[in-house]
């Protein structure tokens, strides 16, 4: 059949079904075991390699992996707001990404890299990752683009309760070879810069509401019981543009560095109170504003823990960082 | 679903169908007319049959028939008379009503079935052909033909009550329809709403699940294949249809001595109901979505002479979508998603030489799909862009030349010719490609355009009979397309045989080749190696037709389908071992997604005339796919089981009523539960192994049609009551999932829903 019309015949059923996703639960709001965010440091690997040549156009590809990447430190951020918090096996993998899977294959054999392996309860998990040249080289194998662009790593992060409940996280990362041999004919391009994980914002109470910046020392929020703290996310200090090597693709061309459109998204979570809508995840807050609003509400008296918000900054390279606040609640404020 | 309530359904459904095969045979009561159908040398033409009016029946072993009638047939009534590899016979009645003489000419086609109207493919393996009464008294479908032939074996369910066509499980790009041999876009409105055939032009529908003939090509599914209705009375007639969603007309008569015209306009007025039914109910906001629909048919036959025929077809139809943002101000901002899409088709047909005919058909269509705001509208209209990039132009020429090889060998040669313009969206080079926004690298993305394509199909198809019973048609089909300078050369391959095992009963088998190029078309390495590569599909068949009696027929068919997918490059390393240095070569391979799937279908089937008709159909269709290097999965539309049945019966004082049942396993749903992807900040769902056959819940449904005719003298009335899921059995379609894919909620099918018409028939 033609399916052109495809557009139509979804927004012809979302009228007539009414469509529209009502389920109670929102990402926004933490009400039991979550992984919330997975950062590395850094974001991006650069590794050390040599082209093996042959390919018209892509002089510089492919390639192989001659020495060991540098060590990448990693933190998951695991949060649980239930006050009975279990002790949990964790199991980390790595393997290759980027090639449609979701997450590494438990069963596959001399392909997985088993990272580390603790058991703990809910908070800041750290572990290292640094997989070996000839691991790196296996991948390369595996990937069906050779490594082109970057070689791509799936972190796979397993919590595994007691009682046999699992929770799944990954993490992607990309192991870039920072020197790109020029296409015959071309000079070469300058060499990649390496990302950096995103870390500068600040909420800016409306009305004189508090102030949160992700540079506090011990960020507090006291609100009033179920008041509501409007804030703009100021995102003074963030760099809206990032720079790659930039081929000459016309004659007279010179190579040098691209800007382009930095992607940058903040999530929003609480253990207590709520988000609005605004606070919804994925929103990129560059653009033609330089700053957006999102608002939270108070909840109605102290729990007996603390309420906590996790803000989570990300962009789309695989930069990552989150900052933690308290909320008090009290009624002196109003 | 329930264990009980399944068991009891079913044993509706089956209760259902013995009765009604055993009195299938039972004629109408009422003053007979009679007489028997010959063919030129008096040999009679047992199963041939004869229509007059809504009555109709079987001829017997002798040629005898005895057709049952209500009443008196008006002057002028026809009498019409069909059978297999004869050419359709319409006689005036006149004053004699009993020991008619009816006389039939072989087919001037190749004549392997029914020949009602215009040229008529070869039969392929399996072929189902309902015609237009079977088709507007189906329960459940408010009398749209396309959604009854879904009812029958080899189509899979289309979730929703949707307008999907699905064949064996396939992709729905993979089936295409067909207006007399005319490829046509989509052909239900809004995909959701009824199809773009009006009823009344409709004479007959032909639906290949697999193993088409020659004369169809760039599918490799099925084909259905929609024969408009020429005009055929001697006085003009016309209709009148209404129901709820819409209404239209249509008109069929003479014009001159020569020429016959039948035409059919529709228009939805679901616009006015909806804001009737919110102003009624005080519902704001209701009318936000203001939905209009409009199709035509037309057709004029002319016979300038005698072995010469002309005639002229235009079919069109348009979907408007219109979102209003504040209903109430007459200045809101509007959105309006449009889809219309229009063909005209000329035919010429000559008899050549004896038996032998030449036939001539060029065809032009536009296609135009958009959306767009009112300011985007005016922002068009100051600046005169006439911009067409949601225009597709096509035209097409068709040239068939038919006739007698030798004693036993008819053939058929053609040649399709096809442009279109937008054609294909050509990605070039295919990889490697940087993918975005993952750092380190960026540039040569790839480049996508439109691009016209260029088609030139010629195809040769021969039919042999021998008098043991024995049918063999060969046949074979190239495509050469051509985009954009690169070219692609299908040959495919074709067979089919049937033998007569005993009386009334035949087998069948059937093999070939099935190409098909699709909307995505990749040059495969960086423009040093560019080809057109194609999706290609074989089929297998091998079946059973029994002709229980005049009126029952039984078919069988076993199929089997392996297709491969239009290629996708991938970059392998290999290490150049003659080189001094060793040095790895990067080297482009096409890998292709692959499809296998296999089924059974049966049906039982009665004719029209019967007082009871209807049909039982099971399918068996289990596909799976994957893509290289993995694991063979199901697909989508896996719908393994089906079974449904469709009766109708007549009743004293012009009441009819019809009932419908469908039950079929659910479709996969592979979801098991999500992993967050903390690069993307939410989930990704996670898909059960392919042996866990997750699927959703077991579906069933029963549709009821009850329908009275007052007859009068001018024209008869129908009014209908189509109640769809008349239990309101809560049908699970799909899960909607939360945010980390741990608590899927069902989303339900289609409740009670009720269709109103009328049809006023003037004769």
């Amino acid at each position: 059949m033609n399916t052109r019309p495809n557009t139509l015949r979804l927004m012809a059923a979302c009228a007539l079904a009414a469509c529209g996703n009502d389920l109670d639960v929102t990402p926004q709001n933490v009400k039991d075991l979550r992984v919330l965010a997975i950062c590395a440091d850094t974001p991006e690997i650069f590794v050390t390699a040599v082209s093996l040549g042959g390919v018209p156009g892509l002089s510089g590809w492919p390639y192989v992996i001659t020495a060991a990447p540098p060590e990448v430190t990693v933190r998951a951020l695991v949060v649980d707001p239930r006050k009975v918090m279990p002790v949990f096996d964790y199991r980390v993998q790595a393997c290759l990404g980027g090639s449609g899977a979701p997450r590494c294959d438990a069963e596959a054999e001399g392909t997985e890299l088993l990272v580390d392996t603790t058991r703990g309860g809910p908070g800041e998990l750290v572990f290292t990752v640094q997989p070996t040249a000839a691991m790196l080289n296996t991948w390369l194998e595996q990937d069906p683009y050779r490594g082109y662009g970057s070689l791509y790593v799936t972190l796979h992060l397993t919590l595994t309760a007691p009682d046999g409940e699992t929770l799944e996280a990954t993490k992607l990362l990309a192991y870039t070879r920072p020197g790109v041999t020029p296409a015959e004919g071309q000079d070469p391009p300058p060499p990649p810069l390496p990302n950096t994980n995103p870390a500068a914002w600040t909420l800016i109470g409306k009305d004189d509401g508090p102030v949160l910046s992700s540079v506090d020392a011990d960020p507090v929020v006291t609100l009033a019981p179920d008041a509501k703290w409007a804030v703009d996310i100021s995102l003074e200090g963030a760099d809206p543009e990032y720079a790659v090597p930039r081929f000459p693709t016309q004659p007279g061309q010179n190579p040098g560095y691209e800007l382009l459109e930095e992607q940058l998204f903040l999530d929003f979570y609480a253990t207590a109170g709520e988000w609005d809508e605004r606070g919804v995840t994925n929103r990129n807050v560059f653009g033609d504003v330089e700053r957006i609003e999102a608002t939270y509400r108070a909840p109605k008296a102290d729990a007996d823990g603390p309420t906590l918000l996790y803000l989570v900054s990300s962009d789309d390279r695989g930069g990552c960082a989150w900052r933690t606040a308290r909320v008090t609640v009290d009624e002196a404020t109003r | 679903m329930n264990r009980a309530r399944a068991a009891t359904l079913l044993g509706c459904i089956v209760g259902a169908a013995l009765p009604a095969a055993a009195s299938a045979v039972e004629g109408q009561a009422g003053a007979p007319l009679t007489g028997r159908v010959s063919d030129a040398s008096g040999a009679p033409v047992a199963g041939a049959r004869v229509v007059c009016g809504e009555a109709s029946t079987w001829a017997d072993a002798e040629g005898v028939f005895a057709l049952g009638l209500s009443e008196t047939p008006p002057p002028g009534a026809t009498l019409r008379v069909e059978a297999k590899g004869y050419e359709p016979l319409i006689v005036a009645l006149g004053a004699a009503r009993t020991d008619l003489t009816l006389v039939l000419s072989p087919a001037r086609a190749e004549g392997a079935g029914v020949t009602v109207s215009g040229k008529r493919a070869a039969a392929g393996q399996t072929r189902h052909s309902l015609d237009r009464e079977t088709l507007r008294g189906v329960a459940g479908t408010g009398g749209d033909p396309l959604r009854a032939l879904t009812l029958m074996p080899g189509f899979s369910r289309s979730p929703y009550g949707a307008g999907r066509l699905i064949v064996r499980g396939a992709r729905e790009n993979s089936s295409a329809v067909f207006v007399d041999g005319m490829r046509v876009p989509h052909v239900f409105h809004f995909g959701l709403g009824p199809s773009v055939f009006a009823p009344d032009m409709i004479d007959r529908i032909d639906f290949y699940p697999g193993n088409y003939p020659a004369r169809y090509g760039q599918l490799t599914g099925g084909v259905i294949d929609v024969a408009l209705r020429p005009g055929e009375a001697d006085h003009w007639q016309g209709a009148v249809d209404v129901d709820l969603a819409d209404a239209g007309g249509f008109a069929q008569g003479p014009v001159g001595e020569a020429t016959v015209v039948a035409v059919s306009v529709r228009r939805s007025y679901v616009d006015g109901v909806l804001n009737a039914g919110a102003n009624w109910f005080e519902i704001e906001d209701a009318t936000n979505v203001v939905p209009v629909y409009w199709d035509y048919q037309a057709r004029v036959d002319h016979t300038p002479k005698a072995g010469s025929r002309l005639s002229l077809m235009v079919v069109g139809s348009r979907d408007d979508l219109t979102f209003l943002e504040d209903p109430s101000s007459p200045d809101t901002e509007r959105l309006t998603a449009t889809s219309h899409w229009d063909r005209i088709k000329a035919t010429y047909e000559q008899r050549v030489g004896p038996g032998a005919t030449l036939t001539i058909s060029p065809s032009l269509g536009v296609d135009t799909t958009n959306m767009v705001s009112d300011e985007e509208l005016e922002d068009a209209a100051a600046s005169e862009d006439s911009s067409d990039d949601d225009r597709r132009q096509e035209a097409t020429l068709r040239v068939e030349l038919t006739g007698p090889l030798t004693a036993e060998w008819r053939g058929l040669a053609g040649l399709e010719l096809v442009s279109r313009a937008p054609g294909v969206r050509l990605v070039t080079p295919s990889v490697p490609q940087a993918r975005s926004g993952d750092g380190g690298f960026s540039g040569r993305v790839p480049d996508a355009e439109q691009r016209a394509l260029v088609l030139a199909s010629p195809y040769l198809e021969a039919t042999g009979r021998w008098p043991f019973g024995l049918s063999v048609v060969p046949a074979v089909r190239a495509d050469v397309a051509s985009v954009d300078g690169t070219r692609d050369l299908s040959f495919d391959p074709r067979v089919t045989v049937r033998q007569s095992l005993s009386p009334g009963l035949t087998g069948k088998l059937a093999l070939g080749r099935y190409s098909q190029i699709l909307g995505t078309l990749r040059r495969e390495a960086l423009g040093e190696d560019p080809r057109v590569v194609p999706a290609r599909a074989w089929h297998y068949g091998a079946g059973l037709e029994w002709q229980a009696n005049a009126a029952t027929t039984v078919t069988s068919d076993l199929w089997l389908s392996r297709r491969v997918g239009s290629g996708r490059a991938r970059w392998t390393l290999a290490v150049d071992e003659a080189a001094d240095d060793g040095a790895a070569r990067g080297e482009p391979q096409m890998v292709y997604g692959q499809t296998r799937a296999y089924g059974w279908e049966f049906l039982l089937k009665t004719a029209p005339a019967a007082r009871v008709s209807g049909w039982l159909s099971y399918s068996l269709a289990r596909v799976e796919q994957r893509r290289p290097g993995d694991a063979w999965q199901r697909a989508p539309f896996d719908g393994t089981h089906r079974l449904t049945t469709v009766w109708n019966t007549r009743l004293p004082a012009g009441w009819g009523v019809g009932v419908s049942g469908t039950l079929a396993s659910g479709y996969p749903a592979p979801i098991e539960g999500g992993v967050f992807d903390a690069r993307a900040g939410a989930y990704t769902p996670l898909r059960a192994p392919a042996e866990a056959d997750r699927r959703l819940p077991m579906y069933h449904q029963v549709d009821l049609r009850v329908e009275k005719t007052w007859t009068g003298e001018v024209a008869d009335t129908v009014g209908y009551l189509d109640l769809i899921n008349v239990g309101n059995v809560s049908n699970t379609e799909g899960w909607d999932w939360d945010y980390r894919y741990a608590a899927p909620r069902p989303i339900r099918g289609v409740p009670v829903f009720p269709a109103l018409g009328l049809q006023v028939r003037f004769k």
